[in-house]
């Protein structure tokens, strides 16, 4: 008798359910508005660039609205939360694709994010456009991927001249967190600093939710090193600093862009003063946005990408405009932008979906604020 | 070669923290005889409760402290009287209990993430004022040395509980033979809510120094309850002083084992040692 | 529809999962919390088959649950010297040896950075691409596991795994043999669970090592002990429950991430509950 009333439970929550789901699909609709998609962390380690990110892009899109929309139709972004997590993205970009049925994906943010969605999205022919992911890879994830912020084979370049033609320094240690990003970008310094005639004397890396670095510190310690490039995200670089004076380690630190982060300056204090950063070089700032952005963040420092996220919505809805809706075509527009001029810099993206150049301006810590060297 | 006094330090620090969630998981394994999966949840609670009260509420660090302990130690209570207590009274197998135990990590965890979200905390604020000791070419922070002395002084502290008092006594029978003490008069389930108490608060002041040392999130529960238990059957079920030695052995494997292995291999290295342990010398180093 | 069609996937794969381990724990009495490692296993095997080589869906399926068959066989062997709640600690080793192998061997398993693209798969001309063919491609696995786990179950081999179950030194008396039953049923039971794991990896098309950890087999094991231990349809009926129960949740609107804890939470109280109140599960017949 009770395995019948379980039974008949069971089938009636799968009513109930299917019921809310059916319920769903019948809500009116007026006309229609454009869907697109956004993937990046919005809680977790780095929830606060993500966050940057989703409002640089809600401002976009109510420029796009004020201005008439898509030929008349209401942009609307459904925002997913990837918390910098290829599983998470995966998930919220199956539900995007077949579910929400998006012609493009804003994201992801973090490179893994990227990394893991982008088969997902050529398959489905959806146009997944990062404004913030930067390993190398992606620019062959496919032929809808697309990113506005230039490939991490400039910025590891960069760096690895940087440290050892402006700064002369030999004796490099690596300290890089296991992900996409960290690795990517961190060999790509590795090889050109040692094309450079420089010494990587050590390399330690780090799962990227590792809370403890001590053991790679010592070793790299005990390396004696001029300088360490040190690549992580936001939580792995506070606990490998705080660590870092810990241990009493005395060369100075050189991080990637995800160090413009401001929260991990606000949270190592004094430890952080006189760290080195590179992060992609931006053209200055139209008032209008600065202004909008600290309105609707309560005056939180703009970073490097939310502007290129600006640009990316403002370039993908002309495109709509212009070719309508479907994937396909504006897929193959994109890759006839010839010098877009956006407010953070101009696009012209090669036959990979990839930015042709990539420049970038150094920074240091001082008082906990970055200030860029000139 | 001067990598080796950095181990050695960073080895006695592992240790500690492992001394104390071993002593204390011990404890309550000897008188209930079962492997209590939620011990590591409670050393997570005692310190989020501190950062609950220091942080957000603002009180005095000590006083948060002591709450925290206190705190932890009276969750544990609660566990063994609502859950376990009855459990044990119905005669309930030990997979039972461990079974139950695994529902109320799963819950009081996902409950931690829920309140506090899944954002790693630390205790300790002014990281800038931190006092730094050089020991022999390694580095020690104020907060390792303390944490070295927290776990010198609860070792002696238990020792003695056990060996000379009246409860300690009551304990070690119970450990025994649960049975036998009964009959002689013995409150047992008093006696083992105590060790629940106590035990439960001992795992909080582990969690509460892991969070000023380096932090702590809703899931670090589990990873540091097993590495307790690894050192408690490297050192030899149902002795205090094995399950100190035990968490050595195993600090110094996990540390020194880094030097040659890459570190992410650093929990299956706590385990290998359990299953050979386990395998070979399943008393562990210090018989009973 | 298509969320149905979603979540029904994850229904059947997890039912293919209770079944295998119910036939472990329900009819063998072995409390294993090992069980994600070989749903890994399975999962990596197809990942890397299908991403790196020319090998089909059903091959990598094949080659994935021998491998578990012969990783089983081997832990099984070390799982023989152990009973009841030791098993169970030893089968947890494991299973975060495991997970450190898949996280740590990354010329292999790419490690952290799990494996992407995964592609759907492609039998006997037919392309299983969209969910909705591939829902019945799963069924018709699961209708495929149920029949031979019921076989099993009604056979000669089960009544003897039963009878071990409920008095091992009575039935050794007989002449079995009763460690090769023992042995045998957990490498079935990790076969199966492969099985499952490729049906997940063609599904979701990436993976990672943090599916495969302890929580995993945490959650399996709720799954059985709900629905039932010891019986089949019971797996079925607690697959149902975990899966489609905490889907409600998010219709009741509960944010994301708290939605996902929620879950959790309920699933370490059912856990417990049910030790207290029915250790058989919904409509089971064997509590340990």
């Amino acid at each position: 008798m009770t395995k019948n009333l379980l039974i008949a439970l069971v089938l009636v929550i799968i009513i109930i359910v299917g019921y809310f789901i059916y319920k769903q699909s019948l809500s009116p609709v007026t006309v229609e508005p454009v869907k697109i998609g956004f993937i990046g962390p919005l809680t977790g380690d780095i929830a606060n660039i993500g966050e940057n990110l989703k409002v640089a892009l809600e401002i976009a899109r109510d420029e796009i609205n004020r201005a008439g929309g898509i030929k008349g139709r209401q942009l609307e972004i459904i925002f997913e939360d990837g918390q910098c997590n290829p599983k998470v993205a995966v998930n919220a970009a199956n539900k995007l694709i077949n579910i929400d049925k998006v012609p493009i994906i804003i994201g992801g943010l973090c490179s893994s994010e990227t990394l893991a969605v982008a088969p997902l999205a050529e398959k489905a022919k959806v146009i997944l456009f990062s404004a913030a992911s930067t390993n190398p890879t992606i620019g062959d994830a496919g032929d809808y991927v697309f990113r506005n912020v230039p490939s991490d084979t400039f910025q590891g370049v960069f760096a690895a001249e940087y440290v050892k033609n402006t700064m002369n320094l030999t004796k490099v240690a690596i300290l890089k967190c296991l992900s996409d990003y960290c690795v990517g970008v961190s060999d790509v310094f590795k090889t050109k600093f040692q094309e450079l005639g420089g010494t990587i004397v050590a390399e330690e890396s780090f799962p990227q939710d590792a809370k403890d670095l001590r053991s790679q510190l010592t070793k790299i310690k005990a390396a004696n090193p001029e300088l360490i490039y040190f690549v992580s995200y936001t939580d792995g670089s506070i606990i490998g600093l705080k660590q870092a004076k810990e241990l009493g380690i005395k060369a100075a630190f050189f991080g990637a862009d995800s160090w413009s982060d401001p929260k991990i300056w606000q949270e190592v204090g004094k430890i952080g003063d006189g760290a080195l950063y590179v992060e992609p070089a931006n053209k200055n700032l139209p008032e209008t946005f600065i202004t909008e952005m600290n309105k609707k963040t309560g005056g939180k420092e703009i970073n490097a990408y939310s502007p290129r996220a600006y640009d990316a919505l403002k370039l993908l809805a002309s495109l709509m405009i212009e070719k309508g809706v479907d994937p396909t075509a504006i897929k193959d527009a994109l890759y006839t932008v010839k010098n877009y001029q956006g407010i953070a810099d101009n696009y012209t993206f090669d036959n990979r979906g990839e930015l042709t150049e990539g420049r970038y301006i150094v920074k240091r810590i001082q008082d906990g604020k970055a200030v860029e060297v000139k | 070669m001067n990598v080796i006094p950095q181990l050695i330090l960073n080895s006695i620090i592992a240790g500690s923290i492992y001394s104390l969630i071993a002593i204390s998981f011990s404890l309550i394994y000897n008188v209930t005889k079962f492997f209590n999966l939620a011990h590591g949840v409670l050393a997570i609670i005692g310190g989020y409760t501190v950062f609950y009260f220091a942080q957000i509420l603002n009180w005095n660090i000590y006083i948060a402290i002591t709450f925290g302990i206190v705190f932890a130690g009276f969750i544990g209570l609660i566990l063994d009287k609502i859950i376990y207590l009855p459990l044990r009274r119905r005669k309930a197998s030990n997979m039972i209990l461990l079974v139950a135990s695994l529902g109320i990590m799963t819950a009081l965890q996902a409950l931690l993430s829920i309140l506090f979200t899944n954002e790693f905390r630390t205790l300790s604020r002014n990281i800038n004022e931190q006092k730094i000791f050089q020991l022999l070419n390694g580095s020690l922070t104020q907060t390792q040395v303390i944490i070295i002395f927290v776990a010198i002084l609860i070792t002696i502290f238990i020792v003695l509980l056990l060996f000379k008092t009246q409860f300690g006594k009551a304990i070690r029978a119970i450990s025994d033979d649960d049975e036998v003490a009964k009959i002689v008069g013995i409150n047992t389930d008093k006696i083992i809510s105590y060790v629940f108490f106590l035990g439960s608060a001992i795992a909080g002041i582990a969690g509460i120094l892991m969070g000023f040392d380096i932090g702590i999130e809703p899931t670090m529960g589990l990873n540091l309850l097993l590495k307790g238990i690894v050192a408690v059957i490297i050192g030899g079920i149902g002795n205090v002083y094995g399950s100190v030695l035990g968490a050595f052995v195993l600090g110094f494997a996990e540390n020194f084992s880094m030097w040659k292995i890459a570190g992410e291999w650093k929990d299956a290295v706590a385990f290998i040692l359990l299953i050979i342990f386990l395998l070979f010398k399943p008393r562990g180093i210090m018989n009973k | 529809m298509d969320y149905l069609i979603n979540i029904s996937i994850l229904f059947s794969i997890y039912a293919i999962l209770g079944l295998s381990l119910n036939l472990l724990v329900g009819y063998g009495g072995l409390l294993s919390i090992s069980h994600a490692a070989f749903y890994g296993i399975g999962a990596y095997t197809t990942a890397i088959l299908l991403t790196k080589t020319n090998f089909g869906f059903l091959s990598s399926v094949i080659l994935g649950a021998l491998l578990a068959g012969i990783i089983s066989l081997l832990i099984g062997l070390v799982l023989s010297k152990f009973k009841g709640d030791y098993y169970a600690l030893v089968s947890l080793g494991f299973n975060i040896i495991i997970f450190s192998i898949f996280l740590n061997w990354q010329s292999l398993t790419k490690g952290p950075f799990g494996i992407a693209g995964i592609p759907k798969p492609e039998l006997l001309g037919v392309d299983f691409s969209d969910h909705f063919s591939f829902l019945i491609l799963v069924l018709i696995f699961l209708a495929l596991i149920y029949f031979i786990s019921s076989f099993i179950v009604n056979s000669s081999f089960g009544r003897v795994l039963k009878a071990i179950r409920e008095d091992e030194v009575a039935i050794s008396v007989f002449g079995y043999n009763t460690f090769y039953f023992k042995l045998i049923i957990f490498i079935i039971a990790a076969m199966i669970a492969s099985i499952a794991g490729s049906l997940y990896a063609v599904y979701i098309s990436f993976i990672d090592p943090s599916s495969f950890q302890v929580t995993e087999s945490v959650f399996i094991l709720a799954i059985i002990i709900l629905g039932g231990l010891a019986n089949l349809r019971g797996s079925i009926l607690g697959a149902l429950f975990l899966i489609f129960l905490p889907e409600l949740l998010r219709f009741i609107g509960f944010p994301l991430e708290i939605a996902a804890q929620m879950r959790q939470v309920i699933y370490g109280l059912i856990l417990v509950l049910l030790m207290i109140y029915k250790p058989q599960g919904l409509i089971g017949e064997y509590k340990f």
